[in-house]
């Protein structure tokens, strides 16, 4: 069995083991870096093109705030007009209830197939693998998911899911569902996919989608995608179910343009997708197409938690995935050796926060901290104060995976010198930068670098393979 | 309707969390980072507009009046080599005079499943778009119930064309919005539509058209008629 196997059905190996088949997969190696390097070029021409970036940056960032300061309030509103136009919401607190609220609906619409689009939450739960045991057919309509479900993997990117499939891969797995040998095209490829997904499409009882952004005074749900598998599954299929993290709302349309605007741009570079699709309720009368019955499961599963905390703008990400983009570990790892539905530094940060630290206590590690991740981001969350945050509090709550098997002599330093971790994130941050501004990566170490990786390393106890691996593999790199 | 409880023990949580009292209403920051684009004629939008379009993989063919239009469109399906189309009812009469070809109109009266069979296997859907935006290059369309238009028509075809009124440009999404806040309902389908369907899944080999219209035509009309 495969490692993404493993992960895909919740047997995660060690971080350890995780990290070293990425960094010994040539073809991931590769992918990554030049899908990095694509969108993040395509950001920053985003970014020099709209000339007041930093300005969006502190609106966004603001208007985030504000939302998630106020989330009780709009999402009474939200819900609200979402039921004055005719949908149905649901509230569940955790994957369980996200799973039954789903399992109700199939078993009351007597449905046998699903089609999806790209939806984190779900991925939260593990919907996919819960409706095919109950016998329900669930299809992932975005091309990356595809590639993936066919390999019963795990998307390893959040934007690019099957950045880690090469073409050969892929061709394979087509292949196989054709039922004839394809050539190893995009283009036929494509028109596989194209073919095959327009009968599921037609033939689904339902689609899922995730939700971009809610707004609160219509109460619109809004999705946005470039190949247009969202609109597909809200327009054909009879039942259409919107799974959705609580957090998940813009209060008024006006807000939803910055916010729309600093998405597309920091995910890919796009000025807009393709596709922003608003819907609002089902289908009405005199119109023959689009769902009859919309029900929209808004989620907690482990959110809330983070309310009131000192963790609390962790939950005014927007998943545009630029902090991956920019990310020197994620650039060595690739997504599948974070382990968990997000990867990279908002995964390290998320991950821990939803789930807790309980099995992943080494992510918080899976960082360098060179602050590239807080620069990129379009809604100026400081995810590697986080991070910082995260080790500490994993200490403080002895949650360390070294804390029985291994020497504590850095912690325990640490812990008595918590100045060293203040001066650890601001020496990281402030050398990291003039050298990750010209490349966005720290490939020039060990020179300058040298005295800060060392110190750096101090803290982190002697076996972490993650770290010995980091040494060894930035120096190769320099 | 959800259960009155489960809602409210669902917000009290949020509320505890947040560690204040719910309050009854609340204003969102007042910002505008695009105010420096507000200040353009209509020929920079249009201009604009076309650019950008182009740029996201979209044809801009620009036309003086609706009779030019038809004559063009009728033109254009011919050099196509396009043998069905599918249309709504308000841009069908665009189509009159069309020789040699197929029209569908989407009817919101006739059989659902027969309707978006008859879709999937038309050559081109024809639409008119409620707005443009000249800052990306997207079209508006409006998912009217009262006017019966489709979703399907712009969306399975694997070629769309769209005409554009082009006193109908605004600048960016935030003007038209404003237009929708002040209405009391939302349509139940907005869509904005900027370019083909393009994927770069596949080993970051762009791809268009796996979902949604591979080629999108746009018609920006002058003076457009009634």
């Amino acid at each position: 069995m495969s490692i993404e196997q493993q992960i895909s059905r919740k047997q995660r190996p060690p971080f350890h083991d995780r990290t070293k088949e990425a960094i010994e997969h040539p073809f991931l190696q590769k992918a990554v870096r030049y899908t990095q390097d694509r969108l993040r070029g395509g950001k920053k021409r985003a970014e020099a093109e709209i000339g007041n970036w930093e300005e969006w940056r502190l609106k966004a960032e603001a208007i985030r705030r504000h939302t998630v300061e106020h989330l009780d309030v709009y999402l009474d509103q939200f819900t609200t007009n979402v039921e004055n136009a005719g949908g149905t919401v649901h509230f569940a607190d955790t994957s369980q209830e996200v799973l039954d609220l789903v399992t109700q609906i199939v078993r009351k619409k007597e449905a046998r197939s699903i089609v999806k689009s790209k939806s984190m939450v779900s991925e939260e739960v593990d919907l996919n693998h819960v409706m095919e045991q109950q016998g329900v057919e669930v299809v992932e309509s975005d091309l990356g998911e595809y590639i993936v479900q066919l390999a019963d993997e795990a998307p390893s990117h959040i934007i690019v899911p099957a950045i880690h499939k090469n073409r050969q891969e892929i061709t394979r797995l087509f292949s196989k569902e054709a039922g004839k040998l394809l050539s190893e095209e995009t283009a036929e490829l494509t028109a596989f996919a194209r073919k095959r997904m327009r009968e599921k499409f037609l033939q689904a009882d339902i689609g899922i989608t995730g939700c971009n952004f809610g707004v609160a005074e219509s109460g619109s749900v809004v999705l946005v995608t470039n190949e247009g598998n969202a609109r597909m599954s809200t327009t054909l299929p009879d039942t259409h179910i919107v799974v959705m993290g609580m957090e998940r709302i813009a209060p008024r349309w006006r807000d939803l343009d910055v916010l729309l605007t600093m998405l597309t741009r920091s995910a890919t570079g796009q000025k807009i997708t393709s596709y922003v699709t608003a819907l609002t309720g089902p289908r009405r009368e005199g119109e023959a197409d689009g769902p009859k019955e919309m029900h929209v499961i808004v989620v907690d599963n482990g959110r809330s938690s983070m309310l009131g905390t000192g963790y609390q703008d962790v939950l005014h990400c927007i998943r545009c995935g630029a902090c991956i983009n920019v990310c020197p570990v994620y650039r060595q790892i690739g997504g599948h050796a974070y382990g968990g539905v997000y990867p990279g530094p908002i995964g390290a940060v998320l991950t821990p926060l939803l789930e807790g630290f309980e099995g992943w206590t080494e992510l918080p590690y899976a960082s360098s901290l060179c602050g590239a991740c807080t620069d990129a981001c379009p809604v100026r969350i400081p995810l590697h104060e986080r991070l910082l945050d995260l080790r500490a509090d994993e200490v403080e709550t002895k949650q360390t995976p070294w804390s029985e098997r291994l020497a504590f002599k850095g912690f325990g330093v640490l812990a008595e010198h918590p100045e060293w971790f203040e001066k650890a994130a601001v020496m990281g941050h402030w050398m990291g930068k003039p050298l990750a501004d010209q490349e966005g990566f720290l490939q020039k170490g060990p020179g300058p670098l040298k005295g800060w990786t060392d110190s750096r390393d101090l803290p982190i106890p002697a076996k972490t393979s993650f770290r010995k691996w980091w040494r060894k593999e930035g120096k190769q790199d320099g | 309707m959800v259960e009155a409880n489960r809602k409210q023990q669902f917000l009290q949580r949020i509320t505890e969390r947040l560690n204040r009292p719910r309050p009854r209403q609340v204003t969102p920051p007042d910002l505008a980072p695009w105010d420096n684009h507000s200040e353009e004629t209509k020929a920079d939008r249009v201009g604009r507009f076309s650019e950008e379009a182009e740029q996201a993989g979209a044809e801009v063919r620009m036309v003086r009046d609706e009779q030019s239009l038809r004559k063009l469109i009728d033109s254009d399906l011919k050099k196509d080599g396009f043998k069905k189309v599918l249309t709504w009812k308000e841009t069908a009469p665009l189509l009159e005079g069309t020789e040699g070809i197929q029209v569908c109109i989407w009817e919101p009266d006739r059989d659902r499943m027969a309707q978006l069979r008859e879709a999937e296997q038309s050559d081109v859907g024809l639409v008119r778009a409620e707005w443009g935006l000249a800052f990306t290059g997207t079209l508006v369309l409006w998912n009217d119930e009262k006017r019966g238009r489709g979703r399907a028509v712009s969306l399975l075809p694997p070629v769309l064309y769209v005409v554009l009124d082009a006193d109908h440009i605004a600048s960016r999404m935030f003007p038209v919005l404003k237009k929708i806040e002040n209405k009391n309902k939302m349509v139940s389908c907005l869509n904005f539509i900027t370019g083909p369907s393009r994927t770069s899944d596949i080993e970051n080999d762009l791809s268009l058209g796996v979902h949604g219209p591979g080629r999108v035509q746009i018609y920006v009309v002058e003076k457009a008629g009634v």
